[in-house]
């Protein structure tokens, strides 16, 4: 009786189309993630000579040259997400809460901020800060006194970090704040508390699940971040670089080195998932569709300290953009910058053809299709289902490639792909598939908070009016979480379309894209950074001005 | 319904653009013969001039130029793609590298070899250009020119005035890596430790370049002809030759093991070398010509007046982990 | 239409969450799941639904066996402690959903929404947003969007316990009200004594993952069956002793009190549960004699704890003030022998 019943029960289960569809996900991410990655595990496991071997690890742990660069990228990502989270959490409280004028506007740069000019984005910060930069060279000619000499160094990659990443903690926290039931805190103040207590004890609880995914994704951005490091350490060793050094060296590449490293990476975010996924598992719903939240007036003095600090963080956000484009604007000499106005780079970035603007977004849109369709059947399993085996296999797996550098990742896609039964290489869908995992993580993520929200309940009261699961998504889930699943799409767009350090070990002619276009423009200290700077700036509007466009088509409804 | 019919149009539109997506014809080469695929380490500064005088001598093949951001990164790719190369020349780093990835090159003996100063026995490497570093000293940041270095010994005082030398670590640096080689042989390990003691260690040549133009350091190491565009460009550097011994580089091609254009990579490959393309090379890139024929850029010192440091090349091929073991050691002792 | 429960049994990894439970539920009639958190009574509810599968035995709603049948074939309506209204909707829409989905025609739906918003009474609240109503208003929403699709069952799982006190008690009526108005069977999950006892036809106690006892209100409450069962509907006086050969009952203080007549046979270890409105003051012939050590005024009367010689707690009800440490003399007009002892709530 037990056991027929039994069989019957796990019968039951299989008809869950969420099994399958689990199952298929499972399969796409063994292909495309683990399948591709495998050789790095073999190189780490693997001696010098052939054999199965632990010694690797051991090295790693007995050589300072590894163990510091270690610790480094450790403290430098906490602090990176905490300074982020230092910004972003107050802004998207007032935000959330108070009437700002130009809400809309502010949100949409938001977005927008979530981007930095690729390739380019830490050299404005050079540009305006470093020992040489203007900003630095200003201050010293007036006598002003700056608390440091160059941005060069560890406080210089924070700093960068910082106003890297603070937009995506931003947009998690918005809406967590403003998913917040009203009722909980007046429950909170008709008990006695006071507001700001209120606000302390049953508010900020409540969105801590947005505030740790937020710093986890803005503390992993920075810990597997090679480009700013070697860009702007100044020598400070980090674990990035040194994984991308061992592997891509000119002079001694050590590939076993370099894997062990990356495994040690990866083990140590997945530390960090854990972490995350613990204390966002432990908090209840914030939602369960109660209340919106109205928005206060803010007068005086709060008023202007809110609209300052909102501005300021903008402004600070968008420097790499802005040096960017004005440098568009300025004529080049062999990597450095004349003061002279021209648009002659533009007339030379005209002159070749215009197709990278085509490719990019078509290879971007469709990855991005897919990384939304992956990133929901994903999220949504790991947020809702049981599953004992591919559910945590799900949740771990989509997370490996948020770790790896790019460039390392595209050389487990070529040695995956280059020979039969799948052929990708020197074709444009490689680069697709590239984008499509390479950013699957951050999409699945930010809907998985989504999801995290919308209480199970929803969905079992469509299902108990006669909806079959599929339809009550449709009809329950969907609808609630489009604002975040669009929010997640556009960033996870804009990443895919700014994605370089894969692309550039993946591309083949004629399958060139912008990001392709301008790091061939600055790729070396004497090269053409005007024509670079230019095709950033293209790329930069040809993003934003739809961006901005589906913004206000889609979130007037929602704030 | 509304989504059934979304579904069926993002269904047509993925078909229709894997189409497009997976012809492959471009980097598998199974199109016209008459094309290569060329995988570029150099900037477009480098690249175009002589790529523009390829296409007048050679209208009849295509180039296909893959931009990679640096040697290492260029030997990954090929290395990952031996069992079915997509790509078929490599140009640009040194020729130490190329012997050092022997295995991905095709050994080929080209009619121009036989004209360049430095050639390969074995015709792995073919010389297209030859680097000198120099010496950069950023004339903000260290303005009296009384003290500027004049030898490497100079640069390993123990009260050094400059401050700071950037230097980029040899392990991921083919610049930095023959200036230590350089070091050992006009010094010894024990001038290493020295040296490390005034240097900050710095993660790619770049780094190092970029830092004594920016004015961060004070002294640094530099190609000669970057250090030359940037003082053209109004770069406060000065660069100084060391006159105990110059380090220099060769600059060098390849043909990569199994290029499905063999023909069209040899003829490009010895079209490098031609002295056509090493005068543009002189006249438009401003790099040394590998060729004796073909005499220095302008604002560059005749190779006569530099004296070569005459590392050995053997040595530095072939004992390379030693070496950098010893690099590492010199710099722990250096604290 | 009846729902019959036998033999179900649910674990969730290690911990078991139901064993082998057996209940039937008469058609028409609303049978309350009553017990602490933990107790199982919410899973219980929830594989009546079908969001859970029992592990072993069966659910079946008249002859119609479930097992096979998903939550969304069971024609069921579920009301839930969160609401779960949907906020993208309107008031109407929420109630219209599941009959857009049996595609009924418009003028079919419109009037039935309009009906069943009427007797909830929010008609005219058509299209605002759950997150512009309160929370008594969102429940009845809820309850109109269960009962729209005129379901086999209804089954409702802690309806209110996001309300508070004086809307709980209103929201209960009505509840029965609507339920007895429309003849439907009902479920009702609750940890809420007062409210079981009002609104059902049935009260299931349960504990650790067991059918306690099953019966009218008024049985659970004057006859209940386990010690659990007596502790946790109203208050109760437990007294455990053994029966003396003259029909008294000596307890475990050492004290014997006579009850008036035997709670069982002589020698035998029974609990005797007492309700305060079962024992009253007097001054002489008294069975219990102690001191008051606990007294608070209730309005309708007052409830006071005396403590006897040997340490036991009797709670009885009374209307004249008593001071603590005052000594004060008892009768028990009438006992139940409480058959099980499972331990207290």
């Amino acid at each position: 009786m037990a056991v027929r019943s039994r069989s019957r029960s796990s019968r039951a289960n299989w008809r869950d189309p969420w099994r399958l569809a689990g199952l298929l996900a499972l399969l796409v991410l063994l292909i495309f993630i683990v399948y591709p990655q495998l050789w790095i595990v073999t190189a780490a496991f693997t001696s010098d000579t052939g054999e199965f071997t632990l010694d690797r690890f051991a090295a790693f742990a007995a050589d300072d040259r590894f163990t510091a660069p270690l610790v480094h990228s450790v403290v430098v990502s906490l602090a990176v997400a905490a300074g982020a989270a230092l910004v972003a959490v107050p802004l998207a409280f007032v935000m959330a809460r108070y009437r700002v004028p130009g809400r809309e506007a502010v949100l949409t740069l938001l977005t927008m901020a979530t981007t930095s000019p690729p390739f380019l984005g830490a050299y404005a910060w050079l540009l305006l800060l470093g020992s040489g930069g203007i900003v630095t060279k200003a201050a010293r000619e007036a006598g002003v006194p700056l608390p440091f000499d160059s941005i060069l160094g560890v406080g210089g990659i924070i700093w960068v970090g910082v106003w890297f990443t603070f937009a995506l903690i931003f947009l998690m926290v918005y809406d967590a704040f403003r998913a917040v039931d009203p009722a909980l805190e007046e429950a909170a103040l008709s008990v006695g508390s006071t507001p700001w207590r209120a606000h302390w004890k049953v508010t900020l609880p409540l969105a801590v699940p947005a505030i740790v995914t937020g710093c986890y994704l803005a503390g992993m951005r920075i810990f597997a971040d090679f480009g700013t490091p070697m860009l702007i350490g100044g020598g400070y060793q980090m674990l990035p670089v040194v994984v991308y050094q061992n592997f891509m060296s000119e002079v001694a590449a050590s590939p076993g080195v370099a894997a062990t490293a990356s495994i040690v990476m990866v083990l140590v975010s997945g530390l960090a998932l854990v972490a995350q996924r613990r204390i966002v598992a432990r908090r209840s719903f914030a939602v369960t569709g109660g209340r919106e939240q109205p928005l206060r007036e803010l007068r005086g003095l709060p008023r202007a300290l809110t609209l300052g600090g909102i501005w300021t963080a903008l402004l600070l956000g968008f420097v790499p953009h802005l040096v960017v484009v004005l440098t568009s604007f300025l004529r080049w000499q062999s990597g450095i910058l004349q003061w002279e106005p021209t648009l002659d780079n533009y007339r030379r970035l005209f002159e070749e053809s215009l197709q990278p603007i085509v490719l990019s977004f078509v290879f971007a849109g469709i990855a991005c299709l897919l990384a939304l369709v992956t990133g929901v059947v994903v999220a949504y399993i790991v947020a809702r289902k049981r599953f004992r085996i591919s559910g945590p296999l799900l949740n771990n797996l989509v997370m490996v490639p948020y770790i790896l550098p790019g460039t390392v990742f595209a050389i487990g896609f070529i040695l995956a792909f280059n020979h039969l039964p799948v052929i990708l290489t020197g074709t444009a869908l490689i680069i697709v598939v590239a984008y499509f995992i390479r950013r699957l993580p951050y999409v699945m993520k930010s809907i998985e908070t989504a999801l995290a929200q919308v209480h199970p309940s929803l969905e079992e009261a469509a299902m108990s009016v006669g909806a079959p699961p599929r339809r009550s998504f449709r009809d329950v889930v969907v609808p609630i979480i489009r604002p975040a699943v669009i929010s997640g799409g556009t960033v996870g767009f804009l990443q895919m379309i700014t994605e370089l350090s894969a692309t550039v070990m993946l591309y083949a002619v004629p399958w060139v894209t912008m990001t392709v276009v301008i790091f061939t423009n600055a790729m070396q200290p004497g090269s053409p950074f005007g024509v670079a700077s230019a095709m950033t700036t293209v790329l930069l509007v040809s993003v934003y001005v739809p961006l901005y466009l589906l913004r206000r088509r889609y979130n007037i409804r929602s704030i | 319904m509304r989504y059934g019919i979304m579904l069926g149009a993002v269904t047509l539109a993925l078909a229709g653009c894997s189409g497009v997506l997976t012809n492959n014809d471009a980097g598998a080469g199974q199109g016209d013969a008459n094309s290569l695929t060329l995988y570029s380490v150099s900037g477009p500064e480098v690249t175009d001039p002589i790529l523009a005088a390829f296409r007048t001598a050679h209208p009849d093949i295509t180039v296909n130029k893959i931009s990679l951001p640096g040697t290492g990164e260029a030997f990954a790719r090929v290395r990952a793609e031996k069992d079915r190369p997509l790509g078929d020349v490599i140009w640009g780093g040194s020729s130490e590298l190329y012997s050092a990835n022997a295995d991905l090159i095709a050994p080929v003996e080209l009619p121009n070899d036989a004209a360049t100063v430095a050639k390969d026995p074995n015709h792995v490497w073919h010389a297209t250009d030859l680097l000198f570093q120099a010496i950069a000293v950023n004339t903000d940041k260290f303005p009296d020119a009384s003290k500027h270095p004049r030898t490497f010994a100079d640069l390993a005082e123990p009260d050094y005035p400059g401050g700071e030398i950037a230097f980029a670590t040899p392990k991921s640096s083919g610049t930095s890596y023959s200036l230590l080689t350089t070091m050992v042989t006009l010094h010894d390990w024990e001038y290493v430790t020295r040296f490390a003691k005034n240097a900050r260690l710095l993660d790619g040549s770049t780094a190092m370049f970029n830092m004594v133009k920016d004015g961060e350091v004070g002294t640094s190491f530099i190609n000669e002809d970057l250090g030359a565009k940037w003082i053209e460009a109004g770069a406060k550097i000065k660069l100084i030759y060391p006159s105990d011994g110059v380090s220099s580089q060769i600059g060098s091609a390849g043909v990569i093991k199994g290029a499905k254009h063999l023909e069209a990579a040899k003829t490009f490959v010895d079209f490098l070398m031609s002295k056509e393309a090493q005068q543009t090379m002189v006249d438009q890139v401003q790099r040394r010509s590998s060729r004796a024929d073909v005499s220095a850029p302008t604002g560059l010192p005749p190779v006569e007046q530099l004296k070569r440091a005459g590392v050995d090349e053997k040595w530095a091929a072939g004992q390379k982990d030693e070496i950098l073991a010893k690099f590492d050691d010199a710099v722990k002792s250096a604290g | 239409m009846d729902i019959s429960i036998e033999g179900v049994s649910k674990s969730f990894g290690e911990t078991t969450a139901l064993e082998s439970v057996d209940l039937r539920v008469p058609s028409g009639r609303l049978v309350t799941l009553l017990g602490a958190s933990g107790c199982g009574k919410t899973t219980l509810l929830r594989i009546v639904a079908g969001f859970e599968t029992a592990d072993t035995g069966s659910v079946r709603f008249g002859e119609r066996d479930l097992a096979r049948v998903p939550v969304w074939k069971r024609r069921i309506g579920f009301v839930f402690q969160s609401y779960a209204l949907w906020p993208h909707m309107t008031v109407a829409e929420n109630v219209a959903y599941g009959l857009r989905l049996r595609k009924l025609p418009k003028q079919e739906i419109a009037a039935k929404v309009a009906a069943g918003l009427a007797m909830v009474g929010l008609t005219g609240r058509e299209q605002r947003r759950p997150g512009q109503l309160s929370g008594g208003q969102q429940q009845r929403v809820a309850l109109a969007r269960a009962l729209a699709l005129e379901p086999d069952v209804l089954l409702m799982d802690e309806p209110l316990s996001n309300l508070d006190a004086k809307l709980r008690i209103e929201m209960r009526r009505e509840i029965r009200r609507i339920q007895q108005e429309t003849g439907i069977t009902a479920v009702y999950v609750t940890h809420d004594q007062d409210e079981a006892l009002e609104i059902s036809d049935l009260v299931a106690v349960m504990n650790g993952g067991r059918v306690e006892q099953i019966g009218a209100p008024e049985d659970v409450y004057d006859r209940p069956e386990t010690t659990f069962v007596a502790s946790f509907v109203g208050t109760v006086t437990l007294l455990k002793g053994e029966v003396t050969a003259d029909g008294g009952l000596a307890l475990g203080g050492g004290a014997t009190v006579a009850l008036g007549r035997p709670p069982g046979p002589p020698g035998a270890v029974v609990n005797v549960a007492l309700r305060p409105e079962d024992l009253r003051l007097v001054d002489a012939g008294a069975q219990f004699t102690g001191t008051v050590v606990r007294s608070s005024f209730q309005g309708s009367g007052r409830e006071s704890v005396a403590e006897l010689p040997g340490g036991e707690h009797v709670t009885f009800e009374h209307r004249r003030p008593l001071a603590t440490g005052a000594t004060v003399g008892l009768v028990a007009d009438r006992f139940t022998v409480v058959e099980r002892d499972t331990g207290l709530a």
